[in-house]
């Protein structure tokens, strides 16, 4: 995905994007959007990091220091309410996923 | 005097600072004077803003002849690398420069006596005193922990790892250099003990429970890929002194060059020496373009790097006889040094086991997965 089309790319597309790193996590199933793959041991260290790389590729974006939450990163819904609020700071809270989903 | 003239001087020095195990002050600052810490910083901190590309032919270069030197770019790009990643602006404005102008010199304390590969494991403890952190712990295999002046730790908090900048000048912490290691000699290793040493909390780097996932693993990740193509410089110079040796040598009247065998030896090493530039190479490609598979194909890169330093040191000593188990050699040098780059910053089996994960992951992709 470029840079020019940040502003096209809609919630669905944005989970999808997200769910490919996970489908290559070494995990044995499907993530639901809202489960602790953290606490669930499926991200280990050296998968966080691929993880923060693979975001910043696939959407153009910057994750600095200040983006290290564990609130931003512990459930797929979470790392795609992350990406929407990088992508467009007016975006919404943490629970954008559920709040855009309806509202598209 | 230019730049490369004073690079290949401060190498030229490298067989004394082997021999006695140091690693002086004049020659960092003639390092920091060709610009070798700022490669890769982006000019608004003082670098020359180069690509993984300058990087790793600077790394490959030292590599091959001084793996102090070599040694002591890896260890301030770690910390650089470190910062320039997850260093607040404040941070990287009062540190960067000054590691990129040499004016201070950096290590990286994460290994400790109970927790090597497992950097999860690790006891040190770091606690929040009002607007200080107080850290004890122990560190061993500092590369120049013998002289830093600034050591980025890594410790532990009840919220999980986190890094910490520690004044090598601060109360409390002791080094104890490491006498005649095997290899790496003029790398002022050193281990470390920190009792109860305070720092200001401004000093943490990124939030607990991201110092190893996070800082630490960006940290190792830059230094493997200065590793390995150090390793390719090492492995590169242990061939050109067998092939030398090989081309005179009269043995008996029988000159060497006409043995199959050692024809043959030679032959292997060259191929295990183009074997690791090119996965460097490809490591560095995915490094510039900023891929995510950057992080393997640099695991893969330094995995197949120091076995070929390995390899190849080991060739050229058998190949070069008495001469190659001299103190003066080069080859003998590389061959102790070589070892050692099969252990830093992931061993070999930890690599391999990171590969083997990273290939079932691959599989699992809805494509089928591409190369390694």
């Amino acid at each position: 995905m470029i840079e020019n089309e940040k502003e096209r790319l809609s919630t669905a597309d944005i989970t999808s994007t997200v769910r490919v790193f996970f489908s290559t996590a070494g995990v044995d199933r499907a993530i639901e959007a809202d489960e602790d793959y953290f606490s669930l041991g499926y991200l280990n260290s050296l998968l966080a990091l691929e993880l923060v790389t693979y975001v910043e590729r696939s959407f153009g974006i910057t994750v600095e220091v200040e983006d290290l939450d564990l609130d931003n990163f512990r459930t797929i819904a979470r790392v795609v309410g992350f990406v929407r609020r990088k992508l467009d700071p007016t975006s919404g809270t943490a629970d954008g996923v559920t709040e855009r989903q309806s509202s598209e | 005097m230019d730049p490369d003239n004073v690079l290949e001087q401060v190498l030229t020095g490298a067989p004394d600072r082997d021999r006695l195990g140091t690693f002086p002050r004049e020659a960092v600052d003639a390092l920091a004077r060709c610009g070798a810490f700022g490669v890769a910083v982006p000019a608004v901190h003082g670098g020359d803003d180069g690509s993984a590309r300058d990087l790793g032919a600077l790394a490959e270069r030292l590599g091959r002849g001084c793996t102090g030197a070599r040694g002591l770019l890896t260890v301030q790009e770690m910390v650089l690398a470190a910062l320039l990643r997850w260093g607040t602006a404040e941070q990287r404005d009062h540190w960067i420069p000054r590691l990129v102008s040499g004016e201070l010199v950096a290590g990286f304390a994460a290994t400790e006596p109970e927790a090597g590969t497992e950097l999860g494991a690790v006891s040190t403890t770091v606690e929040r005193d009002g607007d200080e952190l107080v850290i004890s712990g122990r560190k061993v295999w500092v590369t120049f922990g013998s002289s830093a002046d600034v050591l980025l730790v890594l410790g532990t908090t009840a919220a999980g790892p986190v890094t910490v900048l520690v004044e090598a000048d601060r109360a409390g912490l002791e080094r104890v250099p490491i006498r005649d290691p095997l290899g790496m000699r003029s790398a002022r290793l050193a281990d470390l003990v920190l009792d109860s040493v305070r720092v200001p909390v401004a000093n943490q780097v990124a939030p607990a429970g991201f110092g190893l996932s996070h800082v630490v693993a960006t940290a190792l990740d830059h230094g493997r890929f200065t590793v390995a193509w150090g390793c390719v410089g090492m492995a590169d110079a242990c061939l050109r002194a067998a092939v030398e040796r090989v081309a005179g040598r009269d043995q008996g009247g029988v000159l060497l060059r006409e043995n199959p065998v050692v024809r043959a030896m030679l032959g292997r090493a060259a191929v295990a020496v183009a074997s690791a530039r090119a996965l460097c190479e490809r490591a560095t490609t995915s490094r510039d373009e900023r891929t995510p598979e950057a992080l393997v194909a640099t695991v893969t890169a330094k995995y197949a790097a120091a076995r070929a330093a390995a390899t190849v040191s080991g060739t050229a000593v058998q190949l070069l006889g008495a001469a190659g188990c001299a103190g003066d050699s080069v080859a003998g040098r590389f061959f102790r040094d070589a070892k050692i780059m099969q252990i830093i910053e992931g061993a070999d089996e930890v690599s391999e086991v990171r590969i083997g994960d990273h290939l079932l992951r691959s599989s699992a992709r809805p494509d089928g997965g591409g190369a390694l």
